[in-house]
């Protein structure tokens, strides 16, 4: 059992709070002194490292993607920055990626991620048929390759995605890319509703989520929660983020 | 070498191809894959698209001896004319296939992606002809260098979806087109124009542009009673070409691909992802890439909107490692003289991208050591969509 898995299924809360940020936007600086701030809020760190096509982002992550890497936001330099700060040490973090941003040197990479402290990695583009090839080597540097079941993975297909997963699986709520949605899909209530009886892994809501009471929904069908579009927006539109942060913090409480 | 074999179960063409897409897409992707196998092996869909073939596109296509041509270059010059089918490219040969095919699976809407146009129309057109609705995303900058097929795309009853993220170009249109996919998995049909994307693209658009080279190969044999020396076409994606080279990999044919050079090597402005890219994953498939030293990829250049594209057909990439088609390039400069020479000496204005194939045979005859070598060039494409470039060079110049 990864250490995170322990950790989600310890929780003293409803629900684990993933929230999502897009490494280096609005810059480096911000985002340390947010997440140090909060740092007893946030129960996993999803950093994005930004990709030129994130083909399974809305419009809301892929303005951030287009404006971080505008910025010269890479993999290089977010572990550069994570190196110099006390994030790695008190929070857990997951790197979301696109697999282009790894392949080449894969393995020096991977050494560093795990090196600054990194848990685990998320790479949308590296489905159950091309990941199996690359899990030994995931597990060479103790990285946890978390992997997605969504409203389309039929039955036989996620018990082999249940078998090799990592600390948790992410759960795509519905059919589309990242982002807000004003309801809890049905569809993909329903779905998880059928993946719980399947297996004891937790399972961490993604897309769509932007207020309370779609989180207070969550309660007892899933173990977490992912945010990220909803805050991307705020920081683009450069708004307050804490106390809109704060609200969905505690309705996972 | 055996290449008639490939892909592999996964999807492979040695170390490149695969599947590399969101979750929700894999089952998409698992359901195309065994509808093509299944069609593949039957006889009625095989009469539709023959029929479909013949009677819409008008295939068989001529190969077309360019005298002049020849003469000029001491060489016997042979064209495949792609250029008079049907919508004025072979694009459609892959479109009705795909059409037929997204027909039998019950869907009710196609998506494509388009760069110069010619695939949009192309699937616009079958999809008018068989009748399902249909959504055509486009660089924004490709809908203003190609305006007119923007209209025949509305014409046809499609809409156009401009794209107005990144470069602007064929890389976010099939972006936003995969986007859409990923949002309609069950009722859509992704149409997809070239041998790129995740398996089964790159084999299924292999299969229908096949015909290319199936017919120049009985062509040549019974006009010259021999194989030609050297095939030659355009690689953007890589449909024309791979449609072209493929029955006749076991030949012993030599076959040369020629990627958009743009404005030179030097500038950084091209599209010649093998020759200057390096391995790397876009849409779907591990190739040949631009890409900067983060994993970004890179923006790219083209005077021809169908070859600008960063990455290039894992098939091709394969090709290229294992040496049997050497891939070459042409600036834009060279494609437009192979434009006017094409359109002043045979009479026939070809598309820009087949005239990266006929300028870089003018720029290169003397490396081709035969006194009198067999060739024959992919016309993939006629000019009409390309005037306004042409005419803006022509204002530069003159005005």
């Amino acid at each position: 059992m990864g250490s995170l898995q322990y950790k989600i299924k310890n929780r003293k809360k409803k629900l684990v709070f993933v929230p999502f940020f897009v490494a280096g936007f609005p810059d480096f600086k911000f985002l340390e002194n947010f997440i140090i701030k909060n740092k007893d809020k946030i129960d996993i760190l999803e950093l994005g490292i930004p990709f030129s096509d994130p083909v399974a982002d809305g419009p809301v992550l892929q303005e951030i993607n287009y404006r971080a890497i505008l910025n010269g936001v890479s993999l290089e330099n977010t572990l550069n920055w994570l190196k110099d700060t006390e994030i790695p040490k008190v929070v857990d973090i997951v790197f979301l990626l696109y697999f282009n941003l790894l392949y080449d040197r894969l393995e020096e990479k991977l050494q560093k991620i795990k090196d600054i402290g990194v848990k685990g990695l998320v790479i949308p583009d590296l489905p159950l048929e091309e990941s199996e090839a690359l899990l030994p080597i995931f597990d060479k540097y103790g990285l946890d390759l978390v992997l997605f079941i969504s409203p389309t993975t039929r039955k036989e297909r996620r018990e082999k995605i249940i078998k090799i997963a990592g600390s948790f699986l992410y759960f795509v709520s519905v059919k589309g890319v990242t982002g807000e949605r004003d309801e809890l899909p049905q569809e993909g209530i329903n779905f998880a509703r059928e993946v719980r009886m399947e297996t004891d892994k937790p399972l961490i809501w993604g897309f769509g989520i932007r207020n309370k009471s779609q989180i207070e929904n969550l309660y007892g069908l899933v173990d977490g929660v992912i945010v990220g579009s909803a805050f991307g927006r705020k920081l683009l539109e450069g708004q307050d983020l804490q106390s809109y942060f704060d609200e969905l913090y505690e309705a996972t409480l | 070498m055996r290449t008639e074999k490939l892909p592999d179960e996964r999807g492979y063409f040695g170390e490149f191809g695969g599947r590399f897409v969101p979750e929700t897409l894999m089952e998409p992707l698992l359901q195309l894959e065994s509808a093509y196998y299944k069609i593949k092996r039957d006889e009625n869909f095989k009469k539709e698209y023959e029929y479909y073939l013949r009677n819409f596109v008008g295939r068989p296509t001529p190969l077309y001896y360019a005298s002049k041509l020849s003469k000029k270059l001491k060489a016997r010059i042979y064209l495949k004319r792609e250029d008079l089918c049907h919508t004025g490219a072979h694009k459609i040969n892959n479109a009705v296939g795909q059409a037929l095919l997204a027909k039998y699976m019950n869907k009710k809407r196609l998506i494509a992606e388009t760069g110069a146009g010619q695939h949009g129309v192309a699937t616009a057109t079958v999809a008018a002809l068989f009748d399902f609705k249909c959504t055509v995303y486009m660089g924004e900058e490709d809908c203003k260098r190609q305006e007119m097929n923007v209209l025949r795309m509305k014409l046809l009853g499609a809409e156009v979806v401009p794209v107005k993220v990144g470069s602007r170009t064929l890389k976010e249109a099939i972006n936003e087109a995969l986007r859409d996919w990923v949002s309609h998995p069950e009722d859509s049909y992704y149409l997809l124009g070239s041998v790129v994307g995740p398996h089964p693209y790159p084999m299924i658009v292999r299969d229908f542009q096949r015909v290319i080279g199936d017919e120049a190969r009985k062509q040549i044999l019974e006009i010259e009673g021999r194989l030609p020396d050297y095939l030659i076409a355009s690689v953007g994606g890589g449909s024309n070409s791979i449609g072209l080279f493929y029955p006749f990999l076991e030949d012993n044919v030599k076959i040369i691909g020629v990627e958009g050079g743009g404005k030179g090597i030097e500038t950084g402005l091209h599209s010649a992802s093998i020759n200057f890219g390096k391995v790397g994953i876009l849409h779907g498939a591990k190739m040949y890439l631009i890409q900067d030293e983060n994993g970004n990829v890179s923006p790219t250049h083209s005077v021809s909107a169908g070859l600008d594209y960063p990455g290039v057909g894992p098939e091709h990439s394969y090709l290229a490692k294992i040496g049997r088609v050497k891939y070459d390039i042409a600036t834009d400069d060279i494609a437009i003289k192979g434009f006017y020479a094409l359109s002043e000496l045979e009479g026939i204005i070809p598309a820009l991208e087949s005239a990266h194939a006929i300028g870089y045979l003018i720029e290169h005859r003397d490396d081709f050591p035969e006194k009198e070598p067999l060739i024959i060039v992919n016309l993939s494409g006629r000019g009409d969509k390309d005037l306004g470039i042409i005419y803006a060079l022509w204002e530069g110049k003159n005005g």
